[in-house]
């Protein structure tokens, strides 16, 4: 019996996503619920199990492509006749040949002596062989399209030009997440009309909790966000073509960098959590962030974006608000300054606190406003009250 | 003149049996040290008519009919080459080859290298499958020679290299064996020219022109590779079959140009898997070739077992279109 292995629906408003890695050679056996592919959204990466046990006769997508949800990319055979056999020759049994992923390095003979008489970095190519393996005609293809881009180039200057790889550079592929965050990035940039303010917030209140908790400033800084939203509500908005577009529900997201990347996990209903379940769960989304564990869900339906870049040591930022949201907040780090408190200087953990706001949806005295609450909310002396 | 003995003036399709007996008897007329010895090749003309009407035509001194003794035909047959005479031996069927194997193999190929004394002969072979012959006349005995230094090895696909490559053989100052494919003896015909002509020893000929994957064949299966190159052209894999015509000694510069260009190659052949030509090759463009090579080296061939007798079970045995169609697609996509 033969089962379809198709693109799942990994979360509500993801259309398409992207083979990350068959984790069961063709012709090998999987069991059910075994995990046979890994899948890349725009936001998370997820190992597939695998719908019934059988094996996985044919692969129709392979690595590296993305396809719509429902696309089917594999099958699945509940019997096996000699699975590596692909023909017999009279009863010489012709094997399938090894096409998994080749050594990074890896090239057959003519690849390395094409490339040595050409010059050719084979680290630049992508490989269009069994296993991403880089061909004989991938490399004559580079060769004759870099002839054609050289001659593209100097024909005409004021055109778009090409990308041209030389000797001394390198290219790093896009991956699906790369590609997404710069066409978002973008796309926000268009989008919202940026304005950015900054507050300076003392953090002696949160600093004297944190001697007693293991806690970070983060849950602090969501607690005093939510409240605040509470009372300037229009923070919790997207931009509509009808009107402003205000929801209840306050969701927070949590800019989480990766290695190269950045997902933003939502901390749902922030604003009905006591701040040691805040803590609990900013810890938890991170790690699962980095290792990529999170679920679609998770990642979706923020209403309102922190980012924490601080956490590096930077002090200012200019955010790019996080489509559809209208407002993300960078918190920079916490340092030890002098201020000036009645007629006093004194010394305090202070950081900056920078609002990107959406002046399409707010102006600059709204946005204040509700800055001043979130300062007001994160100096307050009774925060040993809401732990 | 009868009907099995062709008629060299005409220009009308001739068989790949017709090209063979064509050019015995083109050759017998033209020079009259040769001379035909095999098993019932005279009065009855041959187990496949081959040399049907020779023994009317040049008489019982230059058609002799033999014992069943193959040790003693390719014995007399060295003698009398030694002595001045150009014999064709005809091996009934390839597979008897092995009775006469000392003497082809310890006397006819060593003896111009023991005392400079030149064994100028051939030995038909017919061999090969896909007659429903079983086990003892369904060989292909060319393995065991081409391992052995001091024969040259030719097997021809088509009626013109047949005709071509026989006559070569006869006018070859050494011993030759011949071997002729039993299925395509009445199965191929072609248009033959009408003077006289010779395909030269050595020579491979590239019977199909394709960049992706070189076919490296001879004999019968040079027509299955033609016929999944047909398929393969679909799907944008060009199969460039390579005839190698010659098997000692083996054209390498035609198959290293060829395998150069496509950088992939499949060696096909009818015989074993196991140690046969194929092999050779195989490690041929290993040693010369590794430059130029953008996957592994395949063989398609039959297994290492005997023909087998019952007709589903020769299918199976034999090289088949499909399996090098599988094969290149492997390679292709490799």
């Amino acid at each position: 019996m033969q089962t379809e292995i198709i693109m799942p629906q990994l979360g509500e408003s993801i259309a398409e996503g992207t083979v990350i890695e068959w984790l069961i050679p063709v012709g090998g056996r999987v069991e059910k619920d075994q995990s046979l592919l890994e899948v890349e959204t725009d936001k998370v990466a997820l190992e597939i199990p695998s719908p019934s046990s059988g094996f996985l006769t044919d692969v129709l997508i392979p690595v590296g492509q993305t396809v719509p949800v429902g696309t089917v990319l594999a099958h699945l055979n509940t019997d096996s006749p000699d699975p590596t056999v692909v023909s017999r020759v009279g009863g010489v049994v012709v094997r399938q040949m090894d096409l998994s992923p080749a050594e990074e390095d890896h090239y057959s003979p003519a690849v390395k002596q094409i490339a040595r008489e050409h010059g050719v970095d084979l680290s630049l190519l992508q490989g269009s062989g069994g296993g991403g393996r880089i061909t004989k005609k991938d490399v004559l293809d580079y060769i004759a399209q870099q002839d054609d881009t050289r001659k593209t180039v100097t024909r005409s200057v004021e055109t778009e030009q090409p990308v041209t790889v030389t000797q001394d550079e390198k290219v790093l592929p896009l991956t699906a997440m790369r590609k997404m965050i710069a066409e978002r990035m973008v796309k926000s940039r268009h989008t919202s009309a940026h304005v950015v303010t900054v507050f300076e917030a003392d953090f002696s209140a949160v600093a004297k909790v944190r001697e007693n908790q293991p806690l970070t400033y983060l849950p602090f800084v969501i607690h005093a966000v939510a409240r605040a939203i509470r009372d300037f509500p229009v923070l919790n908005s997207s931009w509509g073509e009808a009107g402003i577009i205000q929801k209840r529900d306050i969701h927070v997201g949590i800019a989480v960098a990766l290695e190269d990347g950045l997902l933003v996990p939502v901390v749902k209903h922030a604003d009905r959590k006591r701040l040691t379940q805040l803590g609990h769960e900013v810890t938890d989304l991170a790690e699962r962030a980095r290792t990529k564990k999170l679920n679609p869900e998770e990642v979706q339906g923020g209403t309102f974006t922190i980012t924490n870049h601080g956490g590096f040591g930077s002090l200012l930022s200019t955010p790019i608000i996080h489509q559809p949201q209208i407002a993300i907040l960078g918190v920079g780090a916490v340092q030890k300054r002098t201020v000036v408190i009645n007629e006093a200087i004194a010394i305090r953990p202070m950081a900056y606190l920078s609002l990107s706001f959406d002046h399409r949806v707010i102006d600059g005295a709204r946005a204040d406003s509700f800055m001043k609450k979130v300062k007001s909310y994160i100096e307050q002396e009774e925060w040993g009250q809401i732990l | 003149m009868t009907t099995g003995l062709a008629d060299a003036m005409t220009s009308h399709e001739v068989t790949y049996l017709e090209a063979i007996s064509q050019a015995l008897d083109e050759e017998m007329s033209r020079d009259e040290r040769v001379f035909l010895m095999g098993e019932d090749i005279g009065a009855y003309g041959g187990a496949f008519k081959i040399t049907e009407g020779f023994l009317q035509k040049y008489g019982d001194h230059r058609v002799l009919d033999t014992p069943l003794a193959e040790s003693g035909i390719v014995g007399a047959a060295i003698g009398a080459a030694m002595m001045g005479l150009r014999p064709v031996v005809e091996m009934q069927f390839a597979d008897f080859i092995s009775c006469a194997f000392d003497q082809i193999i310890e006397v006819a190929a060593k003896n111009h290298y023991r005392w400079n004394a030149p064994v100028p002969m051939v030995i038909r072979a017919p061999f090969g499958g896909g007659v429903h012959g079983g086990p003892f006349h369904s060989e292909c005995p060319e393995g065991w020679f081409f391992h052995s230094p001091g024969l040259k090895l030719v097997a021809p696909s088509t009626p013109y290299d047949a005709k071509g490559l026989l006559k070569a053989a006869i006018r070859d100052p050494n011993p030759v064996i011949y071997f002729e494919h039993k299925f395509l003896y009445r199965r191929i015909k072609a248009v033959l020219p009408t003077e006289d002509y010779i395909v030269p020893i050595g020579k491979a000929e590239v019977k199909r022109t394709g960049g992706t994957i070189s076919v490296i064949t001879y004999g019968a299966m040079v027509h299955l590779a033609l016929e999944a190159a047909t398929v393969l052209e679909k799907e944008n894999i060009q199969l460039e079959v390579v005839d190698l015509r010659t098997l000692i000694p083996l054209d390498k510069e035609t198959i290293y140009e060829s395998v150069r260009k496509t950088s992939k190659a499949i060696m096909l052949h009818e015989d074993n898997k196991t140690g046969g030509i194929g092999a050779e090759i195989a490690a041929l463009l290993a040693e010369d070739c590794f430059d130029s090579l953008d996957g592994p080296v395949l063989r398609v061939a039959a297994p290492d077992t005997p023909v087998p007798f019952s007709t589903p079970m020769e299918e199976f045995f034999l090289p088949k279109a499909s399996d090098i169609v599988a094969a290149a697609r492997m390679l292709a996509a490799y």
